[in-house]
């Protein structure tokens, strides 16, 4: 029941995201420009990306994973979109999941185009670990996904939600944010001697565990 | 008239709004005013200065007394936010909002009191270190919470929203503190042997101001929450009389 729920939610998120006006091409076109911006901030960086490039990225992934999600359920609240949901007897964290998955697999999007063609810009250093990378980005997502999911489930039901996001999301995220910044850079070749793959772990159980807990009570009132 | 005052009794909202006003708070004020006076006495010229930070140390007992009521405000607005989810009762919910509220001002004066003694201690009026960041951070989820309370205008959904939002403030907090904690402090730690030794009347100096600040502290819950109380009242008396009249 759940799986095929969720499969159901990812797939029209899918449809959403790829149809709608403001879905996944303006939030990559949003993340290539932030990266542009950045480049351009910064200057050439070549021999430092190991230290500049992981907070530069990490910050463009925050920024379009937040216009990503923004509008994650503010979508479901035109025209009763989320009663209609929630009427049905369909899992309800389906709903969570379903969009958990969906908003995954537009920032690995943006990852995957990202991570290359930035490093292409400013020479990839010499001792990249393909694995830690993509581990890294894997656990950085996990965890902002699932309190930008909950944190836009709850805005969504007040008036000026679009601006509170944002402003709720961020300092929420600043451990991920530390964490996914120092696990990049040790991907990258970088130096960073602390527990911070575990922490970067901790953050993840931590935040999916008070996502499912409180995902009902964020979505039942309204 | 009695119309009216009729109107407030069903539902489950709030009831009977206590109808002596605030003067009831003046022996209150009063006494907290006087436990300020000798608390002020105490800190700043009873107390001696210390052998390091000399007269700089005497901002440190308001300091860490505001410091302490933030922490125990937000542990007061998690707890409550954690209790309504499962009651649902309206009275927990004003709680848990007004010592959001009370702890967002005294961290404030925390970050305000940490920064003017940072610049005489540490030469610099900001500096990165883990207690810094975790309290902005705080600072930061918690004007977060206010904000989106202001946004929403059906109690209900008001109360839910802050719920969830204050229990997600909160068990940040800590992840916070140890994920800025791998840089090595410089903060002074109180009754780790990390600080400093404190005389007789450092000691008396510093509960006399803790006394002062909680009873203050007391004090801002008291007249907010009825205030809150009054409020709501009013705005169902304001419902049951459109719903007369309409």
């Amino acid at each position: 029941m759940l799986v095929s729920d969720t499969g159901a939610v990812i797939a029209k998120e899918v449809r959403l995201a790829v149809r709608g006006r403001t879905g996944a091409a303006a939030v990559l076109a949003f993340a290539a420009l932030a990266l542009a911006m950045l480049a351009f901030a910064f200057g050439p960086t070549a021999g430092q990306v190991a230290t500049f490039a992981p907070g530069a990225l990490w910050i463009t992934f925050f920024f379009a994973g937040q216009l990503g999600l923004q509008g994650a359920f503010t979508v479901e609240r035109e025209n009763a979109a989320l009663e209609g949901f929630l009427a049905s007897p369909a899992d309800r964290l389906a709903l969570f999941v379903g969009k958990m998955v969906a908003g995954w697999l537009l920032m690995a999007a943006v990852q995957v185009i990202g991570v290359p063609v930035y490093l292409l810009f400013f020479g990839a250093p010499a001792a990249v670990h393909p694995g830690a990378l993509a581990l890294s980005l894997l656990l950085g997502d996990i965890g902002f996904l699932a309190a930008g999911l909950l944190l836009a489930a709850v805005t969504s039901q007040a008036r000026a939600g679009e601006a509170v996001f944002p402003l709720a999301l961020f300092p929420t995220a600043v451990p991920v944010l530390l964490a996914s910044v120092s696990t990049t850079r040790i991907a990258l070749g970088g130096v960073a001697h602390n527990p911070w793959w575990e922490l970067l772990i901790g953050y993840d159980v931590l935040f999916l565990a008070l996502a499912l807990l409180l995902f009902e009570a964020a979505v039942e009132v309204g | 008239m009695a119309d009216v005052s009729a109107a407030r009794v069903p539902g489950p909202g709030p009831a009977g709004v206590p109808a002596t006003g605030t003067r009831r708070g003046l022996p209150w004020a009063a006494g907290i005013l006087v436990l300020f006076w000798f608390a002020g006495f105490m800190a700043f010229l009873d107390s001696p200065a210390a052998q390091v930070l000399g007269d700089t140390v005497r901002i440190f007992y308001i300091h860490v007394s505001v410091a302490w009521l933030a922490g125990l405000a937000f542990l007061v607005n998690w707890a409550g936010s954690i209790l309504y989810l499962f009651r649902r009762d309206m009275r927990i919910d004003r709680w848990a909002a007004v010592s959001a509220e009370i702890g967002e001002v005294f961290t404030t004066g925390v970050l305000l009191t940490g920064s003017i003694w940072a610049r005489v201690a540490w030469n610099t009026w900001w500096t990165w270190d883990p207690r810094l960041t975790t309290a902005l951070v705080m600072w930061f989820l918690y004007a977060a919470y206010l904000v989106l309370r202001g946004g929403i205008t059906r109690p209900e959904t008001r109360a839910v929203v802050s719920a969830v939002v204050g229990i997600v403030a909160f068990v940040d907090v800590p992840v916070v503190f140890l994920s800025t904690r791998w840089w090595n402090s410089i903060h002074p730690v109180l009754g780790k042997g990390g600080g400093f030794p404190m005389t007789s009347h450092m000691l008396l100096a510093m509960f006399a101001m803790l006394a002062s600040v909680s009873a203050f502290f007391i004090y801002l819950l008291r007249i907010r929450i009825r205030q809150e109380t009054a409020r709501d009242a009013l705005d169902e008396m304001r419902v049951a009389l459109r719903a007369r009249f309409d």
